[in-house]
C-alpha cells in the first residue's frame, strides 16, 4: 500500500484511540461539568494517559504495521510525539492551577493531599524526567543499555501513577462505559508489555543464529556473519537492518540496530559492517565464532526493492554508511542488472574505507561507477581521485544528464545527509527519489 | 522534507489536532448545564423540612466560601463535584466544632489525614463555611 495511505489510515487509528475516552465522555453519563476549562483540563489529562499507553505501542516494533514507512521514522514520531505529549499533559494541571491558584500549593506539596491527587504530581515528574533523560541522552553520556531498559520501567511507572490518580480521583470515571474503555487501554498496555518483554524475546530465542565469521575490516569496522541455527532465517530486502543480540539472553534487551551489508542468502546467512563506536561494538571483534546470536529483523525501509522503477541507483555514503549499500549493490550484481549505478563514499583517507576492497571489487559485475572523495588524499603516491568532501559541484560533474530518473540512497553522519539532501534538490532531483535512514534512532 | 521532519511535523500536528478535540469536548460536555455547581444551594435548601429556617445568611456566606475555595476539586454534594470525597451527609456524622477542625486542622481530626488545611481562612469565613457543611444532612 502507498505510504501515505496507509500513513493517513494509521493516524486516524491513533487519533481515534488517543481521542476514545473524551469521546465516551460525551455520550456516557457523566456527572455535572465544572465548567469548560474545567473539561479542558480533565480531557488533556485523559488524551495525555492515551498518548503516553500509545507510546509503548509504537516501539514495539510491530513489523507489519510498519513496514510501509520504515521503522526508523516510527522511533522519531515516538520521540516527537513525547515532547507533544509533554505539553499537553502539562496543560492539564496548568488550566487547574491559573482557573483557581490555591491549587499550586496541592502540586508543590504533595504530601499534604491525598495519595491519588500526589499521584499525578508523580507521573508528570516522572514523564518530565524520562523526556529530559531521553532528549539529553548523548550530552549526558548515559550508555544506551542502561538507559534502554530505565525508560521502559520509569514509563510503566509515569503511566502507572497517571491511572492511580486517574481513578483515585475518580473525576468523569464511574460510567460503565468510561471504565470499560480505561480497562480496555490498561490491558492493551499490559499485552504490549508482555509482548516487547516476553513473548518477542522468547520468539527469538526459539530462532537462535550462531556466528559464523568475525573478520576485520578497515576504519576499526568489524565483517560479522551469522548463520540460522535449525531454522530457515528469515528474507529482507537490500539494505534493511536488524536489532543483533550476541552473547546475551533475548530478555535482557542488551540488543542493537545494525544495517545488514550482505545481500539475501538462501541459506539465512546475514552479515553485519560494525564499526567500534561504544561499548558494545568495542568488543565485536573478540567475539568467537560459534557464539549464539540472535537476530531480530528485518526492519527499515531504506531499500532499492521499494523503487524498482528507477533508471538506476545513486548510493552516497559516509563512513560505516556505506554497510546497507553494499547489501544493495551485492543484490544488483547477483541480479544481473544492466543498470547503470553510481557509488559515491566519503571518507577521512584512503586506509580507512571499510568494504573498501569489495566495492571496488562489484565493478566486475556491475555497471558501477565508485567515486572515493577522501578528505585527506595520500601523500605518497599521485591521488588521482576526488579530495575533500562530496559537493554539489562534484555531484554535477559525475551524475549522467537522466540523472531525474535515478534513485537515491544517503546513509551516513546527520550532517552528511542534510548536506547530500540539499545538494540533490539543487540539482532537481524530486525528494520522493532521495532515501535516507534516520541511523541515529535513539 | 527529510524524513526526521516528517516525523517531526506529523508529531506535533497530531498533539495540536489532540488539543483541538480536546477544546471542542470542552464545548460540548453538559453544555446546557455549564458550571452546575451553583445548582448545589437549591439541593442543600431542598434537604430540609423547612428550608427558610435552615438557611440564614451566615449558611449562604458559607456557600459563597465553598465555591470561591473551589471545594468541589475535591467533594461533591449532591454528586455535583468531584465523587471522591462527597459531603452528604456529613452534619450527621460530626459536631460543628468537628467539621471546623477538618476546615482549618484536619490532622488534629485524624492523623496522618492528607488534606489541605483552611487555616488561612478568616474566622468568620471558617464559621460561615461550618454553617453551610451543618446543612448537609443525610438526604
Amino acid at each position: 500500500m502507498n505510504p501515505f495511505v496507509s500513513g493517513a489510515i494509521w493516524l486516524s487509528v491513533y487519533l481515534g484511540i488517543v481521542l476514545a475516552p473524551v469521546l465516551v465522555l460525551l455520550l456516557a453519563p457523566t456527572p455535572a461539568s465544572g465548567g469548560f476549562w474545567w473539561d479542558v483540563s480533565m480531557g488533556l489529562g485523559y488524551a495525555g494517559i492515551t498518548m503516553m499507553a500509545v507510546q509503548f505501542v509504537l516501539t514495539a516494533r510491530f513489523k507489519r504495521a510498519t513496514a510501509p514507512f520504515g521503522i526508523d521514522v516510527i522511533y522519531a514520531f515516538h520521540r516527537y510525539l513525547a515532547y507533544a505529549l509533554l505539553v499537553l499533559i502539562l496543560l492539564h494541571p496548568t488550566i487547574l492551577v491559573i482557573r483557581d491558584p490555591a491549587q499550586l500549593s496541592a502540586i508543590l506539596t504533595p504530601w499534604t493531599v491525598p495519595f491519588e491527587v500526589s499521584a499525578g504530581t508523580a507521573s508528570l515528574l516522572l514523564l518530565l524526567f524520562i523526556v529530559g533523560v531521553s532528549a539529553f541522552r548523548k550530552p549526558l553520556r548515559i550508555p544506551y543499555e542502561p538507559w534502554r531498559a530505565t525508560h521502559l520501567l520509569l514509563s510503566i511507572g509515569a503511566v502507572g501513577f497517571a491511572f492511580v490518580h486517574m481513578f483515585g480521583i475518580g473525576y468523569y470515571t464511574e460510567a460503565a462505559a468510561v471504565q470499560a474503555i480505561w480497562v480496555l487501554i490498561g490491558f492493551s498496555l499490559v499485552a504490549i508489555v508482555f509482548y516487547v518483554r516476553l513473548l518477542r524475546p522468547w520468539r527469538l530465542l526459539h530462532r537462535p543464529f550462531r556466528v559464523a565469521e568475525v573478520q576485520p575490516e578497515l576504519a576499526e569496522s568489524w565483517m560479522l556473519a551469522v548463520e540460522p541455527l535449525g531454522h530457515e532465517g528469515f528474507d529482507f530486502e537490500p539494505g534493511q537492518f536488524a536489532w543483533l543480540t550476541v552473547r546475551k539472553s533475548p530478555f535482557t534487551m542488551h540488543e542493537h540496530p545494525f544495517s545488514i551489508a550482505s545481500s539475501p542468502d538462501p541459506h539465512g546467512r546475514i552479515e553485519f559492517v560494525i564499526k567500534e563506536l561504544g561499548d558494545f561494538t568495542r568488543t565485536v571483534g573478540q567475539i568467537p565464532p560459534g557464539t549464539v546470536a540472535y537476530v531480530d529483523g528485518p526492519y527499515g525501509s531504506f531499500s532499492i526493492d521499494r523503487h524498482p522503477e528507477a533508471a538506476g541507483y545513486v548510493f552516497l555514503a559516509g563512513g560505516i554508511g556505506i554497510a546497507p549499500m553494499m547489501s544493495m549493490m551485492r543484490a544488483l550484481a547477483e541480479r544481473g542488472d544492466a543498470r547503470s549505478h553510481f557509488a559515491f563514499a566519503a571518507h577521512s583517507t584512503w586506509d580507512r574505507i571499510p568494504l573498501r576492497d569489495q566495492v571496488l571489487a562489484l565493478r566486475k559485475e556491475l555497471d558501477l561507477e565508485v567515486v572515493h572523495v577522501l578528505e585527506e588524499p595520500p601523500e605518497e603516491e599521485e591521488w588521482g581521485g576526488e579530495e575533500g568532501w562530496i559537493t554539489k559541484e562534484l555531484l554535477d560533474r559525475y551524475l549522467p544528464p537522466e540523472r531525474a530518473d535515478y534513485h537515491y540512497f544517503i546513509c551516513g553522519p546527520v550532517p552528511m545527509i542534510r548536506a547530500m539532501e540539499a545538494f540533490l534538490k539543487e540539482l532537481g532531483i524530486e525528494p520522493g527519489n532521495v532515501h535516507t535512514e534516520l541511523f541515529d534512532m535513539v | 522534507m527529510n524524513r526526521e521532519t516528517a516525523a517531526a511535523v506529523t508529531a506535533w500536528n497530531t498533539g495540536l489536532v489532540i488539543f483541538f478535540a480536546v477544546l471542542l469536548f470542552g464545548l460540548l460536555n453538559h453544555p446546557g448545564a455549564r458550571d452546575a455547581v451553583p445548582a448545589i444551594w437549591d439541593s442543600v435548601a431542598e434537604l430540609h423540612d423547612d428550608p427558610d429556617a435552615a438557611v440564614d445568611e451566615v449558611a449562604e456566606r458559607g456557600w459563597a466560601v465553598y465555591q470561591a475555595e473551589r471545594c468541589s476539586s475535591c467533594h461533591a454534594i449532591a454528586g455535583v463535584g468531584s465523587p471522591r470525597y462527597p459531603l452528604d451527609g456529613v452534619a450527621d456524622r460530626w459536631s460543628s466544632e468537628e467539621l471546623r477542625l477538618w476546615v482549618v486542622d484536619p490532622q488534629e481530626v485524624s492523623p496522618g489525614v492528607r488534606k489541605r488545611a483552611y487555616d488561612h481562612l478568616p474566622d468568620e469565613d471558617v464559621e460561615a463555611l461550618v454553617t453551610f457543611l451543618g446543612l448537609l444532612i443525610e438526604p
